[in-house]
């Protein structure tokens, strides 16, 4: 009973907030007399969602595919990677220090060549997406596989000497947690990485519409864009967290205070 | 009685991180009858663990003979439990399934092993919590689930390294008279490295006292107090007779450094 009382009092508490929020917005932009193109009130957002809901929701789905197809891509690559580094020391050696080596450079840098390489086409963005969501994963992935009790390896391994038990039974399992926390952030650097793309080079795709809405000082329009963008990138992150708790009933955060 | 364990001069050095050697066992040699449990005391250090994952196959030894059930050790085997003082549970397995791993492990018939893996689990009061995960659990049940999962396989050997050491005193000599109940029903050699030596009095067919390093065998003391035992078989003057001829073994010994 005082349970859901809370819960109800912190969820009155943050839609309190935000519409407080929006309220000072627009009252500060309408008192202040703000011209359109600077700030748009979001009274006026609001309009524009409503009249250009159809379009905005085809360059939302264009955005949405660029990224999700660059980020199952990071996921197959990365888990394979990982497996791979962890198992053979051919490649510890060989292609871990060359991924580190990539990852502590902006690999967004890359993205007009791959314009060359790959095209204007939805190709290029989806391997920007890939580009900057590899790496979280792949370095996770590692330390799931790895981090664990060497006491629990030591009983795993008086039982058996096989590699395929000890992955399949153990590192495994052991490593969805860290592969989850991963996900949650390569998922929003796909984001990133598709709409830098769409900066590049494109005809569709929120990127693309903030752009040519700036180019145009169709400040309201780019700040349409924005919502549909934070309220996707918003959806893909709640995704994850999803798959997280359907996958992993067992684990156990320590509840919050 | 048939010999469950038979070492003979058993020596361990190993050598350390900066590169010098440290002689972990010296000349340790003793016989474990098939059924018999029997106790190593000794201070923390004092090379018992090492002893323990030697007998496992864990670790290699550096001179000496060493057989378990008449066959020299060499590697992972079947007829062997081990429990940890950590209970080291796979986290996202339920209860039962924690109990099962060497059934997997094995390759044994799930469904036969299965009704003994209910069976343990009941013996040890954990009926009601087949289907929790570990985190679900209290200290003292992990490790009780933990250990109907080293005697499922029906090893003739449960080697056990300072099991109830990180319990609270009162669950502690609980779960010792739980570990002798079990003990009593599935009759393997029990091998218990403690450093508590009322726990060793209180369990055991015969407790061997143990040097610090390098560990030597000091003194075999055979406990021969009618069983089943009981909390207040600590007050008699026999358990306190034995108890204090280990505590004056150690003792001497200490003051001898």
């Amino acid at each position: 009973m005082t349970e859901t009382t809370l819960q109800a009092a912190r969820i009155l508490r943050i839609t309190a907030f935000y519409v407080a929020a929006l309220l000072i917005w627009e009252g500060l932009i309408r008192s202040l007399h703000v011209p359109v193109w600077l700030v748009p009130a979001p009274s006026h957002i609001f309009e524009v969602i409503a009249e250009k809901n159809s379009i905005m929701l085809f360059h939302t789905l264009a955005t949405l595919q660029e990224t999700v197809l660059g980020f199952a891509l990071a996921l197959v690559v990365g888990i394979l990677f990982a497996i791979g580094i962890v198992h053979f020391p051919m490649l510890r050696d060989t292609l871990y220090p060359t991924l580190i080596m990539f990852n502590s450079f902006p690999k967004i840098a890359i993205a007009p060549l791959f314009v060359i390489w790959i095209g204007v086409g939805i190709e290029s963005k989806i391997a920007n997406a890939f580009l900057v969501a590899l790496f979280p994963i792949v370095i996770n992935m590692i330390m799931g596989l790895t981090n664990m009790d060497p006491e629990l390896l030591e009983l795993v391994r008086a039982m058996s000497r096989s590699r395929w038990v000890l992955f399949w039974k153990i590192r495994l399992p052991h490593s969805l947690p860290y592969l989850f926390a991963a996900c949650k952030i390569a998922v929003s650097f796909a984001v990133i990485g598709a709409i830098v793309g769409e900066f590049i080079s494109g005809r569709s795709g929120l990127g693309y519409l903030v752009l040519s809405a700036n180019s145009t000082f169709n400040t309201p329009m780019a700040f349409t864009a924005l919502v549909y963008l934070v309220l996707m990138s918003l959806a893909l992150y709640g995704g994850v967290v999803l798959a997280e708790r359907l996958m992993l009933p067992w684990y156990h955060r320590e509840p919050a205070a | 009685m048939l010999e469950s364990i038979c070492i003979e001069r058993l020596c361990k050095v190993y050598r350390a991180r900066d590169g010098t050697d440290v002689e972990a066992l010296r000349e340790v040699s003793f016989t474990v009858g098939r059924g018999e449990f029997v106790s190593i005391v000794g201070q923390s250090g004092c090379g018992k663990s090492t002893l323990l994952k030697i007998l496992a196959g864990l670790l290699p030894k550096s001179s000496g003979t060493l057989f378990i059930e008449g066959q020299a050790v060499d590697g992972p085997r079947r007829d062997i439990g081990i429990v940890f003082q950590k209970a080291l549970l796979l986290e996202w397995r339920r209860v039962l399934d924690n109990v099962l791993l060497p059934v997997e492990i094995f390759r044994l018939d799930r469904r036969e092993y299965e009704a003994k893996a209910l069976r343990l689990l009941r013996t040890a009061g954990l009926a009601e919590f087949l289907r929790k995960y570990p985190f679900e659990l209290s200290g003292g049940m992990q490790q009780r689930v933990a250990l109907c999962r080293a005697l499922l396989a029906e090893p003739a050997l449960l080697l056990m390294d300072e099991p109830f050491g990180a319990l609270d005193t009162l669950t502690r000599q609980k779960m010792g008279f739980e570990l002798l109940r079990l003990w009593e029903e599935w009759k393997s050699t029990v091998l218990f490295v403690t450093h508590d030596i009322d726990e060793a009095v209180m369990l055991s067919d015969r407790v061997l006292v143990m040097s610090s390093r390098p560990g030597r065998i000091m003194d075999s003391v055979t406990v021969d107090l009618p069983r089943p035992r009981q909390i207040f078989t600590k007050d008699t003057p026999e358990f306190i007779r034995f108890s204090s001829r280990i505590r004056r073994c150690l003792w001497e010994e200490v003051g001898n450094d």
